[in-house]
């Protein structure tokens, strides 16, 4: 009995990850504004989930795109450069953008353009969360199926000894 | 000792079949997963601006000092939110519990059986105040504490983070003080819902606004309080309102506390 | 005046020749319960007045009306209510002082007890057995009321007969000295009341364990109890040994079965000798009859009866505990 409620309560807690994954978040993510040259513009956001951006530049300039997790932002801070990161998605010389990007865990992450003209440019950021939010999706499905196996195999094992 | 703790866990385990049986716990566990994730969620969310321009005069130090401040306070609120969100929830499950698990063995018989075993009276509502209090404010810790580390990095001020948990405990604790003396004097589930659904309605509506004194609000929800003190504005309460609503808070419930367990100890049953 | 309630007639219970109570004199000892002066007051009606008991070892009967305070006594002897005057000891321990004590030495079993419904039998025992600390075993109890074919079953799942059942066994969990029964057969049908009535005939020989127990079903009792005391509005009215009350208030009362009970009634009216007592049945008339002896009497009846033109069917002495019961009522 006491196996079994632990695996319904495995269960219940991973439904629970699951409504919030399904759940829709805080929308009007985005920025944007001007970016003097040798800048850096964008934002700190905690991603659950790929994100849907769409950037436009105007007056056909062209920046960079990088997003940045919590540690390569903290070094971005620190040296005012991206030398020392490794960015987990960077576009160069975009002057428009629309279009998803992968977030390969849950977190805090900076999204930063810079420009590469020796003159301001501005820019509009747009952005929201796709929904189901992935990264809060799974382990509320590896708690339901870990649930799901203790109750299974709870119930085997009940079988099992009484046909004995 | 021995006997004393002996006593203890077999009441336990009659109060946990009795009271707690599928899915109560479950249920409980289930609406605070909820409830924590999206308060963390709530504050997770919103973004923080960065326009950095790394001239010769950049301040590196200063510069990150200011987001990683910034981090830290967005992380200790979303921690502190994720306990407002689940203490409100609480102050409307709450009663009910108190409701089922001290109430209705009076109207159907159940607790004239039990107090006719050997079983201390002291000791069954001490069983009763723990578990409650265990099963509702160490998951809501916890899973504050475990959505806010999973999600978002960076140091928490543990100061405030303290505070908070220390604040959301005195709410719970305030919140079963009440119900359960409306539960011991009226003996009736229904009374005992009742006076616990008007002190929801109290403590989550008039906090807000001019309405009452900033101790009083600090006293009837001070986890409330605490995150109003972290955001800060008009309303917030400074430190001194915060100690003073808390120990006041602290002070009335566990007067009702002493005061339901004597009118326990000489209720008829 | 203070009775102490012992030996009493040979209770037998029916249908079951080999279960009769043994003489209780081996088992007669001090009291198991004494009562001096019990009050208590519920929002103005009094429920108990001055009530003074002794109970010896052995089976005893509080038989009384509903609402004449026989579960409120049994409430405050188990601690559950506080009596407004009045002291109560339970096997020499006081009530108020020593409560927990006595619920560890006693069972009992309510009327219309509650246990949780989605337990099993054989788990709600087991935790039972561990609160009192005792050593007995769950299939012992199970054993002991015929349960054990049905220990895996949840409690909401039992009919009323096995259900108070389990109500006995729980009540002999703690290996009890004394069992406190309160209406143990109020929600059974004959079969099932016969089946309790024999299950608490064995167990008082097998166990020796002594049962006070408190119904409105004097049929029941009166095969049951060495000693009974009837109570009403509050006050005990009556008490001693069964077979010596009944044979004190059934002395020249007479069961009449007739063809036409209202002219048998008004046949008696004027005889100073006889006495119409009431109607106890649809044809049937109690009559009491003093100063006569059994042979005198039924000749009277019948003359008078067939002066009138009526046939008696049968003439009985009146001689149960329930027309005792009825008698001291009437009294009273």
């Amino acid at each position: 009995m006491r196996v079994l409620r632990f695996g319904t309560l495995l269960m219940v807690i991973g439904l629970s990850i699951v409504a919030i994954a399904a759940f829709p978040p805080r929308t009007g993510m985005g920025g944007g504004g001007p970016l003097e040259p040798g800048g850096y513009q964008g934002g700190l956001y905690m991603f659950t989930s790929n994100i849907h951006v769409t950037i436009d530049v105007r007056d056909n300039l062209t920046i960079s795109l990088y997003l940045l997790d919590w540690d390569d932002t903290l070094t971005l801070l620190q040296t005012g450069s991206l030398d020392h990161t490794s960015p987990h998605i960077a576009y160069h010389n975009i002057t428009s953008f629309s279009g998803i990007i992968e977030v390969p865990a849950p977190g805090v992450y900076s999204l930063v353009a810079d420009s590469t003209h020796n003159e301001t440019v501005f820019l509009d950021i747009d952005m929201y969360t796709i929904l189901p939010q992935t990264h809060i999706l799974a382990p509320g499905l590896v708690f339901i199926c870990l649930g799901a196996s203790i109750i299974i195999l709870r119930i085997m094992y009940t079988k099992y000894t009484a046909g004995q | 000792m021995r006997e004393r703790l002996s006593e203890l866990r077999k009441l336990s385990c009659l109060e946990l079949t009795l009271s707690y049986r599928f899915p109560t716990i479950e249920f409980l566990v289930a609406i605070l997963v909820f409830s924590s994730g999206l308060g963390v969620l709530s504050i997770g969310m919103t973004s923080i601006g960065m326009n950095l321009n790394p001239d010769p005069y950049y301040n590196a130090t200063q510069t990150t000092e200011h987001y990683t401040e910034h981090m830290v306070q967005k992380k200790t609120l979303a921690y502190v939110q994720a306990l407002v969100t689940c203490t409100n929830v609480l102050f409307f499950l709450i009663p009910l519990f108190v409701a089922f698990t001290v109430a209705r063995p009076f109207e159907d018989g159940t607790l004239k059986t039990i107090l006719s075993y050997p079983v201390n009276r002291s000791t069954l509502m001490s069983v009763r105040t723990l578990l409650l209090l265990s099963l509702t404010s160490i998951p809501t810790i916890a899973l504050s504490a475990v959505w806010t580390s999973t999600l978002i990095p960076s140091d928490l001020n543990i100061g405030y983070a303290m505070i908070a948990s220390i604040a959301t405990l005195v709410s719970i604790l305030m919140m079963y003080a009440i119900s359960q003396f409306a539960a011991i004097i009226s003996k009736k589930s229904s009374a005992t819902v009742i006076v616990g659904m008007i002190f929801w309605i109290m403590v989550t509506t008039l906090i807000y606004g001019p309405f009452l004194p900033i101790t009083l609000v600090a006293t009837l929800n001070p986890v409330s309080a605490v995150f109003n003190f972290i955001v800060g504005g008009e309303y917030a309460p400074t430190i001194s309102d915060l100690v003073v609503g808390i120990s006041s808070a602290l002070v009335i419930a566990l007067c009702l506390i002493a005061t339901s367990l004597k009118l326990f100890f000489k209720a008829e049953v | 005046m203070w009775i102490i309630l012992s030996g009493g007639r040979e209770p037998v219970a029916e249908g079951c020749p080999d279960f009769e109570l043994p003489r209780g004199s081996s088992r007669m000892g001090e009291s198991v319960v004494s009562v001096r002066g019990l009050t208590k007051h519920f929002n103005g009606v009094q429920a108990l007045a001055d009530v003074h008991l002794e109970v010896a070892p052995g089976v005893f009967g509080l038989i009384g009306p509903n609402g004449a305070g026989k579960t409120t006594l049994l409430r405050v002897l188990l601690g559950l209510i506080r009596p407004d005057k009045g002291q109560a000891k339970v096997l020499g321990l006081d009530i108020s002082s020593q409560s927990l004590q006595i619920r560890q030495r006693v069972g009992v079993l309510h009327e219309k007890p509650t246990y949780p419904p989605f337990m099993r039998i054989d788990n709600y025992l087991k935790m039972v057995t561990e609160l009192y600390g005792s050593a007995k075993t769950t299939q012992k109890l199970l054993d002991l009321v015929g349960l054990s074919d049905v220990g895996w079953r949840q409690i909401r799942t039992l009919s009323a007969g096995m259900n108070q059942r389990l109500g006995i066994a729980q009540s002999l969990a703690g290996d009890p000295e004394l069992v406190f029964m309160d209406e143990p057969t109020s929600n059974l049908d004959v079969i099932g009341r016969d089946e309790i009535i024999k299950l608490l005939v064995e167990l008082y020989h097998e166990t020796g364990i002594s049962f006070f127990i408190s119904s409105h079903n004097l049929s029941q009792l009166e095969k049951l109890c060495h000693n009974v005391a009837f109570i009403d509005a509050g006050r005990v009215i009556e008490k001693g040994p069964t077979g010596q009350i009944i044979d004190k208030h059934t002395s020249g009362l007479y069961n009449v079965v007739c063809s036409d009970p209202k002219s048998l009634i008004y046949a008696f009216e004027s005889d100073p000798d006889i006495l119409v007592v009431g109607t106890s049945g649809i044809d049937a008339v109690t009559l009491c009859v003093k100063n006569l002896d059994f042979t005198s009497a039924r000749e009277q009846i019948y003359h008078t009866a067939a002066q009138h033109d009526i046939e008696l069917r049968t003439f009985t002495k009146a001689n149960t505990l329930e027309d005792a019961y009825r008698e001291v009522i009437r009294n009273a």
